[in-house]
């Protein structure tokens, strides 16, 4: 198995006082699909933006089995909890097209491509409309495409479910069982992620709690109570 | 049509160039008015664009009562702001965005300047949306802006704009760094 995403010892906290993670270490392998949980506040969203390099962290993060580089970076695809600041451009296709343009993909393979996202996501009839004038949940089914567009082999996501129905939660965790590609998924929507994750991992205050089988936790409503997720 | 809004826009730039040089008093106000009604007629909605300018009507006022407390005089540089103000605006709303982007390559040199006015756009529109969020907030908790506290909770909510924009300017970047297009 090919090792996605390590995590050595890592810490961070703000102005070297208030520290929000504390030595996290983990390993996620090519085709796993994690969900990372815990309570408001536990340090999910912080983890991520570290292991993104969008934070500086005390340790060690690497991707794909090397240090993180910002080629590396290229086949991670990544939806913030506010996608609203994700997506810029006139319209939809514009914005999915953008980074396959950037990185010298031909306009018609790129538009093809975008497409194809948007299709998946079920919102391909609007693609002319700019990202502002959607919903909420259409900006985050928007964001997941733009994720998508690059083809990433690990995606990462931050509360996905934050702003979607009901409705759009099942076609959500639908899409994300569909895929075959390494998912690494922040939330607390335990039964979302119950769907389709095959190992949670849980962090409380910022410091990492378990690493378990999806079955184990899932059935253990006293560990769930323990982390403040029900 | 594309390519006269196209020219209208980079007009009002040239204008706007001149009327910060040589403008006078007159000239500017009348500019300045112009330009928002022409922006409100473009936009057919007079509510959405009074409250749109209410935060940079506001600064102007301030500044010019600063000035005058300061210098006991008044120079034109409010009134200049206001202008810069409503005749951007009318600018970004003539510029056929969508066609631009899909005429100028990721591979051409006009690639980085036309993508900065993009973010300044996105910026512009961020501005106005965390504008209208606080504005509406604030006309919700204090139904009587006159009696007492309404002047400072005007004054909080909208210092607080600065923080939400920092923060979604923040947010903006992160994301299009992930997506390689800052590379």
């Amino acid at each position: 198995m090919r090792p996605m995403l390590e995590l050595d010892k890592l810490s961070f906290s703000f102005d070297g006082k208030e520290t929000i993670l504390s030595e996290i270490s983990l390993h996620i392998e090519e085709g796993e699909k994690v969900g990372l949980v815990g309570a408001n506040g536990a340090g999910k969203s912080t983890l991520l933006w570290c292991a993104l390099g969008l934070l500086h962290a005390k340790g060690n993060v690497c991707l794909f089995g090397q240090k993180r580089t910002a080629e590396s970076m290229r086949c991670v695809g990544v939806v913030f909890q506010n996608p609203e600041d994700q997506l810029f451009m006139p319209s939809l296709l514009d914005d999915l097209t953008l980074p396959l343009l950037n990185r010298g993909v031909p306009r018609e393979s790129a538009e093809a491509s975008a497409h194809e996202s948007l299709k998946r996501v079920g919102l391909a009839a609007i693609s002319h409309r700019q990202a502002r004038q959607l919903s909420l949940g259409q900006r985050k089914r928007a964001a997941i495409a733009a994720a998508l567009v690059s083809s990433p082999e690990l995606l990462i996501m931050d509360e996905p479910t934050s702003e979607l129905d009901g409705r759009s939660r099942r076609e959500l965790a639908a899409l994300l069982q569909s895929l075959n590609l390494t998912l690494l998924i922040a939330s607390h929507d335990l039964a979302f992620l119950e769907s389709f994750v095959s190992r949670v991992i849980a962090l409380d205050q910022g410091k990492l709690v378990g690493d378990f089988a999806a079955s184990d936790f899932f059935q253990d409503a006293a560990l769930q109570g323990r982390l403040n997720l029900i | 049509m594309n390519v006269l809004r196209s020219i209208l826009a980079a007009v009002l730039v040239a204008v706007l160039a001149v009327l910060l040089a040589y403008g006078n008093f007159i000239v500017l106000a009348a500019s300045a008015i112009a330009a928002f009604l022409a922006w409100t007629l473009l936009l057919r909605d007079l509510r959405k664009c009074i409250w749109r300018a209410v935060p940079v009507f506001l600064f102007c006022a301030i500044l010019a009562i600063l000035e005058l407390i300061a210098h006991r005089s008044l120079t034109l540089l409010a009134l200049k702001t206001f202008v810069c103000y409503a005749i951007l605006s009318l600018g970004v709303q003539l510029v056929p965005w969508t066609v631009m982007v899909r005429s100028v390559s990721p591979q051409s040199r006009f690639f980085a300047p036309f993508l900065f006015f993009l973010f300044i756009y996105h910026f512009t529109m961020i501005l106005q949306e965390e504008t209208l969020r606080a504005l509406t907030a604030y006309r919700l908790a204090v139904p009587h802006p006159f009696r007492r506290g309404g002047m400072r909770s005007l004054a909080f909510s909208l210092d607080s704009l600065f923080s939400r924009c920092l923060v979604r300017a923040e947010r903006f970047y992160a994301a299009q760094t992930l997506r390689g297009i800052t590379e």
